[in-house]
């Protein structure tokens, strides 16, 4: 227990005395996860972003006046064994005409003409997929015989280039941002291990004296790890600090600008994703930090 | 020849008994005990730069897991036995080098060792830092500790006239019970 205690004091006491060298790695570490960070916020701000449009991509099959309500209600259940369709909604006359005179641009003459006794606006099934692929099967399933006679139009080919569009720039959007992620974490991995290497590369005669005065091998380079951790921890903590008021600072001056709704899409993901980017963040900075020193150690440091 | 007494290098080959253990078979695991039994003093004195003056005395009581109260207890004592009780809170580099060279000696000390091995303790001291230096090895010397000296100081040699061995090329030429210095 003493040992424990006086190897964390060693590691805290070596952090601050070595100032300069504790700030520079730090401040490099700092960059990096500040690099990292933004690229989450990115990511998770285009995820969000394509979400929300395939909320808005959905398919609308029209039905003719004389197909029946079983024959409605058999499509719409064979439609929701589906397990990749998320919702189904049965659109009456009724509805079609409450939401056709909600309309802002409907003229008046025509709003009307159309009216619950005398309604020509179709019933409907309005349907929503989790996956762009399961349209495809929908829209085989109403050209199926079964259902084709009484299906009046759908707006599947409408949608169909948009969700084309979205379904590869989603996939791009993900390789992309998986990709460079990779290279930046690879490149500040890089970066950070230089740093931590020639802070030890520095105190290697240090090392050596305390093996000559009989130090363990754990007493000695445990507290560099300990070292590696708390550049990965301060690191962590000020690009949280950085990243944070940046985005408070640009929710001020983009008012008004072309930026403004681009800040405003980000912030709140930012906000509501604090914790679980701070916590890739501390990680990412930790495996740096601790493996930086090891190898560094191992390198620097024979036996 | 100190190297191979701290087992800081191995021999090519051949085996060095210190107190009937062969200190070349030593594992990595025995080998900071075998440290702490023997005290050493270094010509460049290999102190720790970001520990005060007490705290690298004590960081050698610290990783044989001494106890807070014992460190206490014995670094100022044997600060006051090489006259640096003033300079506790000094860092190395505000240490004159015969300062310096004390802090080094009171560092061996802290263990009680058996052995004391100073190798070239006074090769970067003024002849008054060296005199001093050798007094306090001698005082040890007095108290029961045997200390073997590494020096070129043929000064500090004739005067001690202590057990001299003379080594030339890695081989003894001479060894007289109360020597002098052998060119």
């Amino acid at each position: 227990m003493t040992t424990i205690r006086r190897i964390f004091r060693e590691a805290f006491t070596d952090f601050f005395r070595n100032g300069l060298l504790s700030v520079t790695a730090t401040l490099i570490m700092t960059l990096a996860l500040i690099c990292v960070g933004i690229f989450m916020v990115m990511f998770l701000s285009t995820n969000k972003a394509i979400a929300d449009l395939k909320n808005k991509v959905d398919i609308v099959v029209n039905f003719k006046d004389d197909a029946s309500e079983s024959l409605i209600a058999q499509l719409k259940s064979q439609l929701l064994s589906r397990q990749q369709i998320k919702t189904v909604r049965y659109i009456s006359k009724d509805d079609a005409l409450k939401e056709f005179q909600s309309r802002d641009s409907v003229k008046s003459e025509i709003r009307q003409i159309v009216t619950a006794q005398d309604n020509p606006l179709p019933r409907g099934l309005q349907i929503q997929s989790v996956d762009f692929a399961e349209y495809d099967f929908v829209s085989s399933l109403i050209k199926s015989a079964a259902y084709s006679n009484f299906i009046d139009s759908s707006t599947y080919d409408d949608n169909k280039e948009t969700i084309q569009n979205i379904n590869s720039s989603t996939s791009f959007v993900e390789k992309v941002g998986l990709g460079l992620s990779g290279i930046f974490i690879l490149v500040a991995a890089m970066v950070v291990f230089n740093t931590v290497k020639l802070a030890v590369f520095f105190r290697s005669k240090e090392i050596d004296v305390m093996r000559l005065v009989g130090a363990s091998e754990t007493y000695v380079k445990t507290p560099f790890l300990i070292e590696g951790f708390l550049y990965g921890f301060f690191a962590t903590i000020i690009s949280m600090g950085v990243i944070t008021g940046a985005i408070k600072l640009l929710g001020v001056i983009s008012i008004g600008s072309v930026f403004q709704r681009f800040i405003e899409g980000m912030a709140p993901i930012f906000f509501s994703q604090f914790w679980f980017i701070t916590f890739v963040m501390l990680m990412v900075g930790m495996v740096i930090g601790l493996g930086a020193s090891w190898l560094s150690i191992r390198q620097n440091v024979a036996s | 020849m100190v190297k191979l007494l701290i087992r800081e290098e191995r021999p090519g080959k051949g085996s060095i008994f210190v107190a009937g253990r062969d200190i070349t078979k030593l594992n990595s695991f025995d080998l900071p005990y075998y440290r702490r039994n023997i005290g050493t003093v270094f010509q460049d004195y290999k102190l720790l730069p970001t520990k005060t003056v007490s705290e690298n005395i004590a960081y050698a009581l610290e990783v044989s897991g001494e106890s807070d109260e014992e460190i206490k207890r014995r670094v100022p004592k044997v600060l006051k036995s090489v006259n640096l009780e003033d300079k506790t809170q000094s860092y190395p580099d505000q240490l004159s080098g015969g300062e310096a060279q004390r802090v080094s000696i009171a560092r061996a000390l802290i263990h009680n060792p058996k052995i004391l091995i100073a190798d070239e303790p006074t090769g970067n001291l003024d002849p008054e830092a060296s005199r001093e230096v050798a007094d306090i090895l001698e005082k040890i010397n007095c108290l029961g500790t045997t200390v073997i000296m590494a020096t070129h100081d043929r000064e500090l040699v004739d005067r001690m006239r202590k057990r001299v061995v003379a080594m030339k090329e890695g081989r003894i030429i001479s060894d007289q019970r109360h020597g002098r210095y052998v060119c």
